[in-house]
């Protein structure tokens, strides 16, 4: 995660959303020990890159964190899992590889080599991020995985992997800018696309893990906007975001979670209704951290949000100003629908349900307070004014 | 302790301290707890009035830094003054009301409380507001209070419906005010509101996205819809929501815009043309309904028409007039709201049909229905004629003659309307369902606390009407200097205009009450017929089976009138909007699917291949 100005450590992200998610999964039950080694060890080397920080140990540990979200899919045991896994697995490791390649070549961002090495990779990282983060168009393995493995691993694989992933990416750009501001126009197309493909799928899916990936694919393309500009404000909103789509995810893949063990089996707009009179905190925890993906203040997502709407202006003008408003006003009708459709109103049956285990309300209302409680304090967020020498010595051309 | 803050943090206070004693406090206790930091918020509100009186502003910060340079800073001038006075009035009021109403509600009186103070806090922090960020936020946070109070009873269809409709509507269209902040923000550098490098960045565009978000939240044509389905909410919230906390939030916004500079030239004439419209699109679904919170809900559209009309014209008159009939309507709105809340409470319906002759039942309770009536009607003596006469007075002035006859016929019909909801409700015979339960004892007079919230603010439409001065110069006229005009109107006992144009108005009253005396007597010296043997005026309409013309059969009369109005729908529009969008997306979901989804390796070598052509060629 790119340097907050206050005391916050760049792990303590991790480390938390970690933490809810293996608390859940202990409340929840039904995890095997396969999925617990995964998970372990997907959390301890996420943990472990962002200590480490910028570096090859660090691009290193980043990648081990994926391949045991890898892993994780695996272990799930479920019927889709193998076929999961292989999709995944057909993602992860040429992502890997490409953005392992990458570094290399630019020597994690220090050195910008001689045409048209820059160039290649430059596209070698284009690539590997995409495909990591699901971006569209490469997102084929993130609605397979999604369908295939329970909730609460999704809570580690989003909350924990993607947002790793969009962390080293926000440091590269500060690091490396010239990345991002030398090929302005296909990162902005990536992140456009992202941003309008992510809600045109959520908006044409009925299964509701799938529905908040997809969100989570345009989140995605919004973040990416935010990398794109060296201004800093842009580079906060970002960094923001960044870890406003962490904490919102935890929520609404921890609230599905419940729900799913709930009800014993997956959650759909199509055919579940009025989960909230069930599962009331779970309820109330959705609609917070679905608010906070949308940006509803007071949350993280707000401060993020305004940014970016700020970042648009300066990217692309009012035509971009306008996408992002037509992605983002999409955004919160699919989340409206999926509150109103899943949650609120008319329980489908009578039959009555256990409440969700106190142990995993406590987890989700200390996070929707997370939620609130980071809107109303974002500074501890905010990035550095001011870029590193070294950045801005390329930026400005001057580096030896 | 800043007194500037005071009001929040009466009401954030009273909040916090209902989640913290939620376990030992008894619902009427919630009640009590929530009314008392209401009226200490007003409290509080009353002892910056007379520093704001004086064109004082009053500022202080709560927190010095909250995101990016921003403070969360309150910056108290003659507007802001009015928002947190009517907020804390309004809110007080409608608490004071719910300590009974709400009592014998099973569940969820904590959230309820907790979400009615922060509603009210939310309409004070936008008041008060330094800063446009911070605005925005509270625009968005009463918006979430909102739909969390209109959603209260979340497992039945109806709330949530409602609920989402509220949401889905202000806020999209909120997005026009973020992106005006933004904008602001790009080319000035500044967010504060009084800052007058503003003016730079305040263009027409700037301006007209902020009305749009103004429009859906003031209920303007075409995005009113939402009002009538957030009726399925408890009593205290419509009250809330229509008389101070959610509605007024965009005229707030329309008038706080002429702090940042002129906008009128360009936008002023259409937003008066909008406010027109919504004034009889309001009332003339109003005359159509059968549920009486549903026909308040529609005169909520029709009387913002009045209030955003009046803002709209653009000078100190009209501002004035908008601002004292932002005030008066909170008072008879509130007050109307409350008293339906009391007669579904008494009798379990709020359909017309099914009510009439409670006045026998509820005679304290049908004078404050009267009062309310009377001044949203705008009969003389009350502050809703004051509202119109001043607004007619300035639409004059300016020589918008439509905005006039729309004020003209609107209060025509809403007069009718009331006449309408009053016989229907509380005079006539006592339908059978209800004689019944009463001869079982079951029909009520409203409880005691119930009578003193919606009778202070019934007591306040006679008082303002009576001296409006009083309101006029403590509170409206500072409120228009703070945004940099002139108050050259002034009014005297029962509405008299004493300022600019008061020639003009009194001479034209003086006609119309000539005219009408004359008529009168004429009527009298000819051949008059008797008195009518029904109790009703009906218009000369045959009357129904029965002593009354019902409820069902003025919709009747309104239907076959005006036909063609009631087919005005702007919901299949949005609704076709969102369904196409969802097809296309299906449809192309579907169509690349077999590429996209189905064939990874392909994927991955055209992407390798497309990124490696677009950075080779630049």
């Amino acid at each position: 995660m790119v340097s907050p100005t206050l005391t916050l450590p760049p792990f303590a992200l991790p480390l938390a959303v970690g933490l809810a998610g293996a608390l859940l999964a202990v409340a929840l039950g039904g995890r095997n020990k396969a999925w617990w080694g995964a998970a372990i060890l997907l959390v301890a080397t996420a943990v472990a890159a962002r200590l480490v920080g910028h570096s090859a140990l660090g691009a290193t540990l980043g990648a081990a964190s994926e391949l045991a979200a890898l892993a994780l899919v695996a272990a799930s045991g479920t019927r889709d899992a193998p076929a999961a896994t292989r999709t995944f697995a057909l993602a992860l490791v040429p992502a890997i590889v490409a953005v392992g390649a990458g570094l290399t070549l630019i020597r994690l961002g220090h050195l910008r080599p001689a045409a048209p090495w820059d160039t290649i990779a430059v596209g070698l990282l284009m690539l590997g991020f995409a495909l990591k983060l699901a971006l569209v168009p490469l997102y084929f393995w993130l609605p397979v995985v999604a369908r295939a493995v329970p909730a609460v691993s999704l809570v580690l694989i989003v909350g924990v992997v993607d947002t790793g992933v969009l962390a080293d990416l926000a440091e590269l750009a500060q690091v490396a800018p010239w990345i991002l501001a030398d090929h302005l126009a296909p990162w902005t197309v990536l992140a456009a696309a992202s941003l309008l493909g992510g809600v045109a799928l959520a908006i044409a899916e009925t299964d509701l893990k799938t529905i908040l990936v997809f969100t989570g694919v345009a989140d995605a393309g919004l973040i990416l906007l935010g990398l794109l500009t060296v201004d800093p404000v842009s580079q906060t909103g970002a960094s923001l975001g960044l870890v406003g789509k962490a904490l919102a995810d935890t929520a609404l893949f921890g609230a599905v979670a419940c729900g799913e063990a709930a009800l014993g089996r997956p959650l759909s707009i199509a055919t579940t209704r009025g989960l909230a009179g069930r599962l009331p905190v779970a309820s109330a925890v959705f609609m917070v951290g679905a608010g906070a993906l949308v940006g509803l203040p007071p949350s993280l997502g707000f401060s993020a949000h305004w940014r970016l709407f700020r970042t648009a202006e300066v990217v692309g003008g009012p035509v971009m100003v306008t996408l992002v408003f037509v992605a983002v006003a999409a955004l919160l009708l699919v989340m409206v629908r999926a509150l109103h459709r899943v949650w609120l109103g008319p329980a489908e049956t009578e039959t009555p349900a256990p409440p969700a285990p106190v142990a995993a309300r406590v987890v989700l209302i200390v996070t929707a307070l997370a939620i609130v409680a980071s809107g109303l304090v974002p500074r501890i967020f905010e990035v550095p004014t001011e870029m590193p020498s070294h950045a801005l010595a390329l930026v400005e051309g001057t580096a030896p | 302790m800043d007194p500037v803050t005071l009001p929040v943090l009466a009401l954030l206070a009273g909040a916090g301290l209902q989640l913290v004693l939620a376990p030992w406090l008894s619902p009427l206790a919630k009640g009590r707890l929530a009314a008392l930091a209401a009226a200490l918020a007003f409290a509080a509100a009353l002892a910056l009035l007379p520093a704001t009186m004086h064109g004082d502003v009053l500022t202080a910060t709560l927190t010095p830094v909250w995101d990016a340079d921003t403070a969360v800073t309150f910056r108290v001038d003659g507007l802001a003054a009015l928002f947190t006075l009517m907020g804390t009035a309004a809110g007080t009021a409608i608490l004071i009301f719910s300590i009974r109403y709400m009592a014998d509600e099973p569940q969820g009186l904590t959230r309820f409380y907790t979400i009615m103070l922060v509603f009210v806090a939310g309409l004070l922090v936008l008041g008060s507001a330094a800063d446009l960020l911070i605005a925005y936020v509270a625009w968005e946070v009463i918006g979430l209070c909102s739909y969390t109070l209109v959603g209260f009873w979340y497992r039945q269809k109806a709330a949530v419906d409602g609920a989402r409709k509220v949401l889905v509507i202000t806020h999209l269209a909120g997005y026009g005010f973020l992106v005006a902040i933004v904008l602001l923000q790009l080319r000035t550098g500044t967010l504060d509101w009084a800052d007058p490098k503003l003016a730079a960045g305040f263009t027409t565009g700037v301006a007209a996205l902020m009305i749009v978000s103004a429009m859906a939240k003031s209920v303007m044509f075409p995005l009113h819809t939402w009002i009538p389905e957030a009726m399925n909410a408890p009593t205290p919230v419509s009250a809330l929501l229509h008389s101070a906390c959610y509605v007024k939030a965009g005229v707030y916004l329309i008038a706080r815009m002429y702090s940042i500079g002129p906008w009128t030239p360009e936008l002023g004439g259409p937003l008066a043309i909008v406010a027109s419209v919504t004034i009889l699109v309001g009332v003339i679904f109003a005359l159509k309904q059968t549920d009486l919170k549903r026909l308040l809900a529609f005169h909520t559209v029709s009387q913002l028409g009045y209030i955003v009309g009046g803002l709209a014209i653009g000078t100190a008159w009209g501002i004035a007039a908008g601002l004292f009939y932002t005030l008066s309507h909170a008072l008879f709105k509130g007050t109307l709201f409350m008293v339906a809340g009391s007669v579904q409470h008494a009798t379990g319906t709020r359909d017309l049909t099914r009510l009439g002759g409670l006045s026998s039942v509820m005679p304290w309770t049908t004078k404050i229905w009267i009062v309310a009536a009377a001044a949203i009607a705008g009969v003389p003596l009350t502050n809703g004629f004051v509202a119109k006469w001043l607004l007619f007075g300035a639409a004059l002035d300016k020589g918008w003659l439509f905005l006039l006859a729309a004020g003209w016929i609107g209060s025509i019909l809403t007069a009718f309307s009331f006449l309408k909801a009053t016989v229907n409700v509380f005079y006539g015979a006592m339908p059978v369902e209800l004689a019944r339960a009463q001869a079982r004892h079951e029909l009520h007079e409203a409880s005691p606390s119930m009578l003193i919230g919606m009778g202070l603010m019934a007591a306040g439409c006679v008082v303002f009407g009576l001296a409006p001065q009083l309101m006029m110069d403590a509170i409206v006229a500072p409120a228009v200097a703070g945004l940099g005009f002139t108050p050259d109107v002034a009014t005297s006992w029962g509405g008299i205009a004493t300022g600019r144009g008061a020639i003009g108005l009194t001479v034209g009253a003086t006609l119309v009450a000539a005219a009408l005396a004359m008529g009168w007597i004429v009527w009298r010296l000819a051949d008059a017929p008797t008195r009518a043997t029904v109790a009703v005026f009906t218009g000369g309409e045959p009357l129904p089976a029965g002593d009354r013309p019902g409820a069902v059969d003025f919709a009747g009369m309104a239907e076959d009138a005006f036909h063609p109005v009631y087919g005005v729908d702007p919901d299949p529009l949005w609704l076709g909007i969102w369904s196409r969008a969802g097809r296309v997306a299906t449809g192309t979901r579907n169509a690349f699917a077999p590429l996209l989804e189905r064939r990874p390796a392909l994927l991955i070598l055209l992407a390798t291949l497309a990124v490696a052509a677009t950075l080779a060629l630049g």
